[in-house]
């Protein structure tokens, strides 16, 4: 049941993949399926909760999903007509070499061992403990959402247990479905982010390069951490940072595809965690320029009109079914204090260049931006993309500078805590970003050259 | 006709070694450069052995590994009451005592979202919330912590363990 049911999440997310971005590479819609599945079977449980029907019937929710699963896949053969290539579709997938087989061997490996790590320990984090994995034990025991937490006259949440249902939901799913810990849905979404980062690597770079850059990135110290945790930040930094390459593509590419799957994942976003706000008003000025570019306004209204269904969804339920309010630590009016921003910024810089939480990445990246100075001219393709990860960032920080907090040493350390993981929505796009700098490709696109010149010739 | 890659030349299979070499020097540079990488490594081959060690242990054993006595405690009233229990907790101020006697469980254990957690769907009601009026549950049960909680029973008990959970 535990396999079967986690199985039909996928095969959910692909028939949704397939419907909105046929055209797109297989690699990649790979790396879309579970995430999308698994945000659709979340959006599912929420309407079905709100109709009244109990989440504990589990079975219900899956037989659903395998109804649409079948009217998708009747629509797509019957529209698309896919012609089965599977032959030609492994000889793209594995261009062998030694190199590259040793690398994706580390990230299997990796994988691996998150994922052992993930189903050895029970939950334990108190994040998740006060927070999401308790809304999913009550919602696994109650079949709802509107459950004992939320007594009004013995109230059990936290401000974590607030945040939008999508992680909450998910987590019950699989307790739902038999398995001891909830750290399965969170393994899923670091192996989606390591499939989906190399199929997007492969657009930019050699398959040696983007192998190379995907174990750079599963082996990012705090993330290999916290993908065999009980976090939600792994989850949100899928649906933020692929959601926001998708969108970079669509621009670069005026492609149709990517813009519905990055809107679809930017939306999904604001599901998982409030910081997504920050992620998705950088969407939706990438949406703004794909719209204006194409002349279609209809794109740009439809992606703020679902961003705020579905943002505005989760608040109208908190206000009016739970009839909690999730007020957020926060000073919605700007104001300057110097001696704040000071605290704040050395604290900013610390953490974000500890060796010991992102390992090399961001000395690369920060090694990339300089090297690519001279050449800001010519980057039609990446200069956006330096622009997305740098509105992003200083929207991110503006969030920080603005909470209830003086940042001196003895209050809460925001920065510490959750600035340090937030920084994984940006590993990513500051990952890719190397991967198309002329440096990294000049090295890459020179060392498959060199083993090509003899590559044994293909004979009838 | 078939088509067939041809047999890889020797000068194919040095460059092949070549290029792996040079790989794997950047990665064994990393993670001797790195803190961040070396610490990883170091966790690999922690991991491995705690596996290894506790991998007979059932999941509740191995999340007081994680959680300490504060989680054997909890289990303890979860193990002893039936669903619907309503549990009184001691006030705060029982946990936070500074001497060893004390320091079987601690203060984590006043945290009331956390500590629900492991024993919901049980209630947890703490003795400080009940004086504040801030609660309407009436307890079933009683949670003895350090012999305190007996003097709350209408009914004499011949044997007193330090900590136990009983019906009121």
């Amino acid at each position: 049941m535990e396999i079967a049911g986690l199985f039909i999440t996928f095969l959910f997310g692909v028939a949704i993949v397939n419907l909105l971005a046929y055209q797109l590479p297989v690699g990649e819609k790979m790396g879309y399926a579970w995430p999308v599945g698994l945000g659709a079977n979340a959006l599912l449980m929420f309407v079905l909760d709100l109709c009244g029907v109990s989440l504990r019937h589990v079975a219900l929710v899956l037989a659903i999903e395998l109804v649409l699963i079948m009217v998708l896949a009747v629509y797509i053969l019957r529209r698309y007509r896919p012609p089965v290539q599977i032959k030609s579709l492994l000889e793209r997938l594995f261009p062998i070499n030694l190199a590259w087989i040793f690398l994706v061997g580390i990230a299997v490996f990796l994988v691996y061992v998150v994922t052992a790590r993930a189903l050895f320990w029970p939950v334990y984090i108190y994040d998740s403990i006060y927070g999401f994995d308790f809304v999913a034990k009550a919602v696994a025991q109650e079949g709802t959402l509107h459950n004992a937490i939320f007594d009004p006259q013995h109230p059990l949440y936290s401000l974590r247990s607030l945040y939008p249902p999508l992680v909450a939901l998910n987590f019950a799913f699989v307790y739902l479905l038999g398995f001891e810990t909830s750290h399965v849905v969170v393994v899923i979404f670091y192996a989606s982010l390591a499939v989906s980062l190399y199929a997007f690597l492969t657009r930019v770079t050699t398959h040696l390069g983007a192998a190379f850059y995907t174990v750079l990135f599963l082996s990012v110290p705090e993330l290999f951490n916290f993908a065999s945790l009980s976090s939600s930040n792994p989850i949100c930094a899928y649906y933020c940072a692929v959601g926001l390459l998708a969108l970079w593509r669509a621009v670069d590419t005026s492609s149709h595809a990517d813009l519905r799957i990055g809107s679809v994942l930017i939306v999904l976003a604001l599901w998982t965690r409030p910081e997504a706000i920050v992620f998705s008003v950088v969407a939706g000025g990438l949406v703004l320029w794909w719209s204006i570019r194409q002349k279609r306004v209809w794109s740009v209204l439809i992606f703020g009109a679902a961003c705020l269904v579905f943002w505005g969804s989760w608040q109208a339920y908190l206000h009016g079914v739970l009839q909690v309010t999730g007020d957020q630590p926060m000073d919605f009016m700007l104001t300057w204090d110097a001696g704040k921003l000071s605290r704040m910024w050395s604290r900013v810089l610390e953490v974000t260049f500890h060796g010991a939480y992102y390992g090399a990445v961001v000395y690369l990246f920060v090694a990339i931006v300089f090297l690519n100075i001279p050449y800001f001219g010519k980057q039609r393709q990446t200069l956006p993309l330096l622009g997305i990860i740098a509105v992003a960032w200083l929207l991110y920080l503006l969030v920080f500078y603005q909470l209830d907090t003086d940042f001196m040493p003895d209050s809460t350390d925001w920065i510490g805590d959750a600035y340090r993981r937030g920084l994984f929505n940006f590993i990513p796009l500051m990952l890719l970003y190397c991967a198309a700098s002329i440096w990294s490709r000049t090295v890459f696109e020179f060392v498959e050259r060199w083993l090509a010149t003899d590559k044994p010739p293909v004979v009838e | 006709m078939k088509k067939l890659r041809g047999t890889p030349s020797a000068r194919y299979i040095v460059k092949n070694l070549v290029v792996l070499a040079g790989v794997f020097s950047v990665f064994v540079l990393l993670v001797k450069a790195n803190t961040g990488y070396d610490l990883l490594f170091n966790k690999l081959l922690q991991e491995r052995a705690a596996q290894q060690q506790y991998e007979d242990l059932s999941y509740d054993d191995r999340r007081e590994i994680k959680l300490g006595y504060n989680f054997t405690y909890l289990q303890l009233l979860r193990s002893r009451t039936p669903e619907t229990a309503v549990i009184l907790m001691p006030p705060d101020s029982v946990f936070r005592k500074p001497d060893g006697e004390h320091a079987f469980i601690d203060y984590w254990i006043t945290n009331r979202g956390w500590a629900s957690y492991f024993v919901y769907p049980r209630r947890l009601v703490y003795s400080d919330d009940l004086g504040a009026g801030s609660s309407h549950l009436r307890p079933t049960h009683v949670a003895i912590v350090h012999y305190w909680g007996y003097d709350k029973l209408a009914y004499p008990v011949d044997k007193k363990y330090p900590y136990d959970v009983m019906p009121f």
